[in-house]
């Protein structure tokens, strides 16, 4: 087994040279695959790290801000269970988020909501993980979600309605979800054991952003940028995740600083071809079709897209396999791990012709 | 003089209290409730759309301006029923069983219904027998399924295989949509097309029904 290093998922960032392989990136993997992967549930801070370090990645990824509070949890989603898992008889649950009309649709509704308390979220992950990491393994600290958050505080259709009838409403809960993400993204850098920030926030779907440029321009992209900024000075490298076609917007995403770019999306963006426009300016970090491959496909298969990825998109550096999203409950155990060793195997540079 | 080009403006811009003085001055001045839907609204949207694809409107615009054109269409409903006007024609959606995806849909269903269809939105999390049901009552043209997750499209396989058995699957155009779903699924579960757009199912429903 490859030795997991950060090292090496920070030179794929930096794009200064090769690294020893490539590496994998995917920051989210569900529990069911997780268990299956470590061949026990996963439970408690140590299992992981176990989990994390054994399936190869050199890194553990830990999720804190406004998303994971009761606000957006328990209030502006709503919970399914169903046959999600191809491989439980058992049904999971799913949360999905409101695109109707959400919690927020008048101002008065802004100034009465409960927002969480800062210091009441719990950070004890951060702050007992370093002595259970292996030596060189980091912390991927997760967040983003400041578009995400308002629109799933408004509900979509409910801020889409509010940017034509109150759009100063919509500014300013850019502005209070940003500045919370903001005070969440500090704390988070205070923790030694953080390497890098991963912000997952989507605002584009297969064909198109969700909104317009100049409404990310003025009320999403300057908090990336100025926490990217931070970030940077404080020696720390930056992630951005979003589904869909970005192509609108990848010139202000690399002005926001950010180091690599997930998952995209293969019915989005043709990944040769973001590669060769920016593949210089930002490193990427995905691709391992979920529409498809992953998901419907065989082992086999599994392994000739990653083959066929890191043939085209490793040499250089540049490039971590992932899938082209997370790796949710409906991906099969085999295909998992199928697109695992594949990296393994496949990845050691120099990449075989 | 009615001025549709001045109503079609003012569903684009998303002016609602605008529209619906508009729709009523024309309604005042003797014009037919199905004439105000074919030279104002439903050009109106067909414009809307057209912005979509070619990027210049995003999903708040698709919205701001679907709900002026709805303010326009409560003007025009029950005069279109007593003008004995019939929609272009019926189109029952809904999102599959386990998935509560709703925009792609509700954009769907904003589109058709500014092209002219009667739409019956199941809503979301539709069983396949529920879509059966509603072949079955509704006598549609279209049924039109989307999902947004892997996992929740193979459900719509499970409604082709329902509509089979009901001895349906003639009655009706199948089609098929959402992040997950390409034409590949489209042709493996025998749905009768796919489109990565909203506007793209509009405007083959429009060519299927001129047929």
């Amino acid at each position: 087994m490859i030795e997991p290093n950060f090292e090496r998922f920070r030179t794929v960032l930096l794009r200064s040279r090769e690294p020893d392989y490539v590496p994998l990136g995917d920051i989210g993997v569900h529990a069911l695959l997780k268990q299956g992967a470590l061949g026990r549930p996963v439970r408690t801070l140590e299992d992981e790290v176990a989990f994390w370090a054994t399936a190869g990645y050199d890194y553990v990824p830990i999720e804190q801000g406004l998303q994971l509070t009761d606000v957006i949890k328990r209030q502006s989603m709503r919970e399914v269970q169903a046959h999600y898992a191809v491989e439980s008889s058992e049904t999971q649950a799913r949360s999905w988020a409101t695109e109707g009309k959400g919690l927020i649709t008048t101002r008065a509704e802004l100034e009465s909501l409960q927002w969480p308390d800062l210091d009441a979220l719990d950070y004890s992950a951060f702050e007992r993980i370093g002595p259970l990491l292996p030596p060189k393994v980091k912390v991927i600290a997760v967040l983003g979600k400041i578009f995400t958050c308002v629109w799933w505080l408004m509900g979509l259709e409910g801020m889409s309605l509010a940017l034509a009838d109150d759009p100063d409403l919509v500014a300013d809960l850019f502005a209070r979800v940003g500045q919370f993400q903001y005070r969440v993204f500090e704390k988070m850098l205070r923790f030694e054991c953080v390497g890098a920030v991963w912000h997952a926030d989507d605002i584009a779907f297969a064909t198109q952003l969700m909104v317009s440029p100049r409404l990310l321009r003025v009320h999403l992209f300057p908090w990336y940028q100025e926490m990217n900024r931070v970030a940077h000075a404080k020696g720390r490298l930056v992630v951005y995740h979003s589904d869909g076609a970005l192509q609108e917007v990848m010139e202000d995403i690399i002005a926001c600083g950010f180091d690599g770019l997930n998952p995209i999306e293969p019915k989005a963006m043709e990944i040769n071809t973001i590669k060769r426009a920016y593949g210089s300016r930002i490193s990427i970090i995905g691709n391992i079709d979920l529409g498809y491959t992953l998901t419907r496909g065989t082992p086999e298969e599994v392994r000739e897209e990653v083959r066929q990825r890191i043939h085209d998109l490793a040499p250089g550096g540049g490039y971590a396999v992932a899938s082209s999203n997370s790796v949710p409950e409906y991906v099969p155990l085999a295909n998992f791990n199928a697109m695992r060793e594949a990296t393994f195997e496949y990845g050691r540079y120099p990449i075989s012709a | 003089m009615a001025d549709y080009e001045a109503l079609k403006q003012a569903v684009i811009e998303g002016k609602l209290v605008q529209v619906k003085e508009l729709t009523q001055r024309a309604l005042s001045e003797g014009k037919a409730a199905q004439e105000i839907l074919d030279q104002g609204l439903i050009p109106a949207m067909d414009a809307v759309g057209d912005k979509f694809v070619c990027g210049e409107f995003y999903i708040p615009e698709m919205l701001i301006a679907a709900r002026a054109m709805q303010a326009g269409i409560a003007l025009l409903k029950l005069l279109l029923v007593e003008e004995g006007s019939r929609p272009r024609g019926k189109v029952v959606l809904g999102t599959v069983k386990g998935d509560l995806h709703d925009i792609g849909k509700n954009l769907v269903g904003l589109m058709l219904q500014g092209g002219g269809f009667e739409v019956i939105d199941l809503g979301s999390d539709v069983e396949p027998r529920r879509f059966v049901e509603a072949v079955q009552a509704d006598k549609p043209d279209f049924l039109m399924m989307s999902a947004l997750l892997t996992t929740t499209m193979l459900s719509m396989k499970d409604t082709m295989e329902a509509l089979k058995a009901a001895g349906l699957r003639e009655r009706v155009h199948v089609a098929v949509g959402g992040a997950p779903v390409t034409q590949r699924f489209c042709d493996e579960i025998g749905a009768d097309f796919y489109s990565p757009t909203a506007t793209g199912a509009v405007t083959k429903a429009k060519e299927l029904v001129a047929v």
